[in-house]
């Protein structure tokens, strides 16, 4: 025990159960309360358990939801015949025993209802049909039924009972598409030239152009190979497209660009703040009470509620500086420029929550600056700024990174002061276009993260929207765990770094 | 230095490159000034930049409260010049309008003539005489409250009506000004015998008509309905027993008449179709009447009498089931000579009111206070407020015309209105309530930020319920029995867990985990339960070990050696909660609670928001109760050993208390991380302003009202106002928060600075 006193370098780290304390009393006192220990480890395992839930969760969900599903052909008792995927099962509510499951049929527009719930004891037989097809439409997705045939200006060109017809259709909807493309057709059964028929499950024969249909996938007769490239296909959608059916399909590709600008503009104002901030308090302003108290105000200000930063930038920027800009520069126009929300707004707002970060860490970092370098530095002759810029600064730089690269990760969770200050749940015109001035920072955008309220809390088929959901929170989730992540091991680094680098 | 110079300057070569640094030539001297001057200008930058950069950040607070500011400003009148042949008096005026840009108006006069007035141009715009007046003579006037038809008594027993038409003219799509006429004009003819009318009341929504008269002994009211294109009209009358009638009114809906009587008694009656019914009598006080009115929308009718007492009167039911009678709820500043018009605004609950003496004031009925002193003028006579609420217009004794620029933006709400219980009309007692729209326009907005503040405080309550014994118990096994490797990947799941967003965590707790609870409410309290049990199981199985076997556990496994026992409860509560529900609670747990405690079950409930919003704040807690509690120092554990004490003994009698003021900045920043989070409630609270502690219900925070309201808000107006107040609330809650723990962390620091 004395021995260890006295060796003991490390005040943290040392962890303070060590074999020969328990060896060496043995007895009653070093089992009292030990039944704590286990309690106090329980509460540690149940906020692991908290953090990896939420990982698990969120990867299931969000992953799951490309791959896809076989649909399975549910006939029941009277005869009715459902085509659709499975989707979940419950008890039956108010009756005693019994299940039910449900599936989607999809077809919202032949159909009553998207989703279908079915008694498990109404259930004659489930089938799983190789012919079945899902049909991914740009409207009214997704489609669930057969191929029947298929039309060119009312000639029939394709039969389902044609041999290798999934390539010949999967030819024309190429064909198809490259019309779309090329602007020529709209997707309207009126005006198209190639239109599929198909087949639902109660008989119903419906016709969609060819030109609107996303994807058609034939899960029931595809191998693992074969759904993985669907998986594939889906996941680049889900990444690189727009939305489609209210956001409640396709993909949130000007949510990403939205939020990637947002952060971009953020961290172009935070840095220069931030900085010159930490520069100021620790390297010029003379070391006082009142220093100190700025110092505190400043830590305060990392804990005010971020909802509250939304309403300085929607009472200062948009109301007060935007309204200035649009008066003074805009007057002709008819409506407001800047004077409503926008995506500079937005960045600004975001910044001023996040600099306390940068100045904190920016502050830290040079404060760690060795005291010999600095010393060094000026005894070298050089003046004060010479010695910031040659030496502080470049040691100090890794820290300061550390500290822009948490505030990024900040602002890119956060949603609340976006609300306020311009974020949109489908913006009305893109962020980047090929007119001047080319990227437009006046305008709504988009966000992951409001893209998760509204499509959870907002959708009107939220049932439908909950697999998109859960794919958009984990891609914010990977982000800013990504970036923080990032900012932890770099922080890692450079403490070893600077420790190994002192003399 | 100078050595070197004469030195170089003597041997005559050129300099070498050490001596254009360092030496005295005039280009290194050059270059010195110029980085003396560089360096001054890079300070006074950085001064300046960042005194900028924190005063900016001091102006957020600055900004957010800047906002809130006009809420508290009384409001204000002005008088607005009346062009010189406006002034001219027509004779006593007994009603008068204007439009609602305050162009043009119109008065009645008692030489029964309607006077267009056209404000902007400064001159009368014409004069319509009453058609069928012939030699009556008119002796009282009145108009409708909301709409622009006046009524003129006369002497013979008849009551004659005209309407008022407003029309804007445009030229380029923009309106450049305001035309008005006489639309229409009706007679009816109320008391058969000829007698005096002399008071009258009307109500019209344009189409429809009710007037009502009143002479001595007599009360008549005529009813004129539009059915299609048929146009059916009813009469009623009554001898009142004789009473002298002195004031009237017809709602704006026209289902309510009141009469106010000599003897200081109020009758109400309630009109329906040709049917005029007494159903009760009030007495407000033992002076006569003068003045009545309702206010916007119908629900609160105002009385003034003789002695210059306001008041206003609700229906108001005692009991839940009786009917709702009149009762006095709104008292108002006395005015000091008989009150001689009440004007309703169309806007808001706020009247005009004029006495004998020639005082104007404007008055609010919720907030029961006065929005502004308008003016004193020689005597009082007819007025009205404009249309819009920004003015009033007022004659005097002798028909001189006043006219004033009122702006009183926030008449609405007052600092008793946030935070006092207000009986807001529809109530029947004085309540905290919360609700800023309404499905009609003549809605009261009601602005209590009690509900707010009580619904954020409720969600950190629960929130920390949850959060802080699982987080300082974990603290305190990281800093003080596990293992470094341990701690080395305990620390940062955790702060990937304060790096999860929160509108992630929102989602799933609303959409996720919500109906898990919903489902599985019984199998979610047998946790409570069963989890303490899982740990006992633990400790009893670990006692029975072996020393040896107990030593091995011991050194930092406790967590897999408890994993599985706590897996077990889980399972055993999810197992187990169909039977015990049915054992214990009649087969529904909800049910049950409802029927045994008379707690209403919200999916949306304190549970859900508890574990959401204590995910949000465990890590800050966790992080800054560790910390403190690695800082006490080693020397102090390391005594405690020595003295025979246990680890637990030690950390719990030794390690807790040393660090109590890190644990209580812990607590501290959990609480100002809760308070201000917006996107977990805004998702999973349900967001209901209700005041009730049960967990089984939601709340609406400050936050969440903010960002879903602030957005609807027209900018400048009550609710945003309110809303930025609450803001600032907010704020104070989280600087306070904030500053508690900063200064408590810092005493800390020092503390354990020697050691």
């Amino acid at each position: 025990m004395v021995n260890r006193v006295e060796s003991g370098d490390g005040r943290r780290d040392d962890p303070p159960s060590k074999p020969e304390s328990l060896r060496s009393t043995e007895g009653k006192s070093v089992r009292k309360g030990e039944p704590w220990v286990f309690a106090t480890g329980g509460t540690l395992i149940l906020m692991i358990t908290l953090v990896f839930g939420v990982i698990v969760l969120l990867l299931l969900n969000g992953l799951g939801f490309f791959w896809p599903s076989d649909l399975q052909q549910v006939e029941q008792k009277d005869g009715t015949i459902s085509l659709g995927i499975e989707w979940g099962e419950e008890e039956i509510p108010g009756a005693d025993g019994g299940t039910r499951t449900q599936y989607r049929v999809g077809n919202p527009k032949e159909f009553p209802a998207d989703f279908v719930w079915i008694d498990d004891d109404q259930v004659a037989s489930i089938t799983r049909p190789d012919d079945a097809l899902l049909v991914e439409t740009l409207t009214w997705s997704p489609r669930i039924g057969r191929f029947a045939e298929a039309r060119r200006d009312g000639e029939v060109v394709l039969r389902s009972t044609d041999a290798d017809w999934f390539d010949r259709y999967d030819e024309l909807v190429e064909e198809a598409e490259e019309e779309r493309i090329h602007g020529k057709l709209a997707p309207d059964v009126d005006e198209a030239s190639l239109i599929g028929h198909y087949l639902l499950s109660d008989g119903q024969e419906i016709e969609i152009p060819l030109a609107a249909v996303v994807r058609t996938v034939r899960p029931n007769s595809m191998g693992t190979l074969a759904k993985a490239g669907v998986y594939v296909s889906r996941v680049w959608e889900f990444l690189a497209a727009q939305p489609r059916e209210s956001n409640t399909a396709g993909g949130v590709f000007p949510a990403i660009l939205g939020t990637v600008l947002m952060v971009l503009i953020m961290t172009l104002a935070v840095v220069p703040l931030g900085v010159v901030g930490a520069l100021y308090l620790n390297e010029y302003a003379k070391q006082g009470p009142l220093v100190r108290l700025v110092r505190l105000a400043v830590s305060n200000l990392a804990g005010v509620p971020s909802i509250v930063f939304g309403m300085f930038g929607l009472a200062f920027f948009i109301h007060i500086v935007g309204s200035g800009i649009d008066s003074v520069f805009f007057a002709d126009e008819p409506g407001a420029v800047f004077g409503t929300g926008g995506l500079l707004w937005a960045s600004l707002t975001l910044a001023l929550l996040t600099v306390p970060v940068v100045i904190i860490s920016t502050e830290e970092a040079l404060r760690a600056t060795p005291r010999a370098q600095r010393e060094g530095a000026l005894a070298l002759g050089a003046t004060k700024w010479q010695s910031i810029r040659t030496v502080i600064l470049p040691a100090s730089l890794p820290g300061i990174l550390t500290g822009v690269i948490l505030a990024i990760a900040r602002g890119a969770g956060e949603v609340a002061p976006l609300m306020l200050t311009g974020v949109m749940k489908l913006a009305p015109s893109p962020l980047i276009d090929g007119t001047a001035p080319y990227l437009h920072a006046d305008r709504k955008f988009m966000h992951l993260g409001f893209h998760i309220y509204d499509l959870a809390f907002q959708s009107p088929n939220i049932e439908a929207s909950k697999p998109i959901v859960y794919a958009t929170a984990l891609l914010l989730l990977v982000l800013v765990v990504a970036l923080n992540l990032t900012a932890i091991l770099f922080r890692n680094h450079v403490r070893r770094r600077l420790m190994g680098g002192v003399f | 230095m100078v050595m070197l110079a004469e030195e170089t300057a003597s041997s005559g070569p050129a300099p070498s490159k050490i001596d254009e640094y360092f030496g005295d030539t005039p280009r290194a001297r050059k270059r010195i000034r110029r980085l003396r001057i560089l360096d001054r200008i890079v300070a006074s930058l950085i001064t300046t930049g960042g005194i900028g950069i924190i005063l900016a950040v001091f102006g957020i607070f600055f900004f957010v409260g800047i906002e809130a500011v006009p809420l508290l400003l009384p409001g204000d009148a002005e008088p607005r010049p009346v062009a010189e042949a406006l002034k001219r008096p027509a004779g006593r005026a007994l009603a008068v309008g204007e439009d609602e840009y305050r162009e043009t108006g119109w008065v009645l006069t008692e030489s029964g003539v309607v006077r267009l007035l056209d404000f902007e141009g400064g001159a009368v715009a014409g004069e319509q005489a009453l058609e069928e007046l012939g030699d009556a003579r008119v002796l009282a006037g009145a108009r409708a409250a909301a709409s622009d038809v006046a009524a003129a008594a006369t002497d013979d027993g008849r009551v004659l009506v005209a309407g008022v038409a407003y029309k804007s003219i445009f030229e380029d799509g923009q309106r450049v000004r305001q035309e008005i006429r006489v639309d229409w004009q009706l007679a009816f003819t109320l008391r058969e015998d000829g007698g005096r009318l002399e008071h009258v009341a009307v109500s019209s929504d344009g189409e429809n008509l009710v007037v009502a008269a009143a002479g001595p002994g007599f009360l008549g009211v005529a009813q004129r309905k539009v059915e299609g294109r048929r146009v059916r009209q009813e009469e009623a009358t009554d001898s009142l027993e004789g009473a002298t009638v002195t004031a009237l009114a017809i709602d704006e809906l026209a289902e309510t008449m009141v009469v106010g009587l000599a003897n200081g008694e109020v009758l109400r009656y309630e009109l329906d179709r040709a049917d005029a019914e007494l159903v009760e009598r009030v007495r407000p006080g033992d002076v006569p009447i003068t003045a009545l009115a309702f206010a916007f929308g119908g629900r609160t009718l105002l009385v003034g009498d003789e002695a210059g007492a306001l008041s206003g009167w609700q229906g108001i039911r005692s009991t839940p089931d009786s009917k709702r009678t009149l009762s006095h709820v709104r008292h108002f500043d006395p005015m000091s000579a008989p009150v001689t018009a009440l004007a309703p605004s169309r806007r808001n609950k706020a009247f005009l009111a004029v006495d004998r003496s020639g005082d104007v004031r404007v008055e609010h009925t919720t907030t029961e206070r006065t929005v502004v002193s308008v003016d004193t003028i020689p005597s009082g006579g007819a007025a009205t407020l404009a249309p819009r609420f920004d003015g009033a217009t007022v004659f005097d004794g002798e028909g001189n015309l006043h006219r004033y620029d009122v702006s009183a933006h926030h008449a609405d709400s007052s600092v008793a209105a946030l935070f006092l219980p207000m009986l807001y009309e529809g109530y029947d007692q004085p309540e905290f309530v919360w609700q800023t729209s309404g499905g009609t326009d003549d809605n009261e907005p009601k602005y209590s930020l009690v509900p707010l503040v009580f619904g954020s405080l409720k969600g950190v309550l629960y929130a920390m319920l949850f959060s802080t014994p699982l987080a300082i118990l974990a603290a305190m096994f990281t800093s003080q029995f596990a293992s470094r490797r341990m701690r080395g990947f305990v620390k940062p799941t955790i702060e990937l867990m304060g790096a999860l967003p929160s509108v992630v965590v929102g989602f799933l707790a609303g959409l996720w985990l919500s109906p898990i609870i919903d489902k599985h409410l019984q199998a979610f309290f047998n946790l409570i339960v069963f989890l303490p049990l899982g740990l006992g199981a633990t400790v009893i199985v670990f006692r029975l070990l072996s020393n040896k076997a107990r030593q091995r556990i011991a050194l930092g496994r406790e967590l897999s050696f408890s994993l599985p026992f706590l897996a077990a409860a889980c399972l055993g509560a999810t197992f187990a909660a169909p039977s015990m529900e049915g054992f214990l609670f009649d087969g529904d747990l909800r049910a049950w609670l409802v029927q045994e405690w008379n707690v209403a079950y919200d999916r949306q409930n304190c549970f859900v928001v508890g574990i959401a919003l204590g995910l949000a704040v465990m890590p800050i807690i966790f992080t800054v109760a560790e910390d403190a509690m690695s800082n006490v120092p080693q020397a102090l554990r390391a005594a405690s050993s020595a003295l025979g004490a246990s680890r637990w003994q030690t950390a719990w009698r030794l390690v807790l208390p040393a660090a109590s003021p890190g644990i209580f900045a812990a607590l501290m920043l959990g609480f100002g991380r809760a308070i201000g989070e917006t996107m977990i409630v805004v998702m999973a609270t349900g967001n209901t302003p209700i005041l009730d502690i049960s967990p089984f219900n939601g709340m609406r925070t400050i936050s969440a009202a903010i960002a879903t309201e602030i957005p609807e808000a027209p900018v400048g107006g009550t609710l945003y106002r309110v809303l930025f107040l609450s803001g600032c609330l907010l704020f104070a809650f989280a600087f306070f928060a904030n500053t508690a723990a900063e200064v408590v962390g810092e005493r800390l620091r020092r503390r354990y600075a020697k050691w």
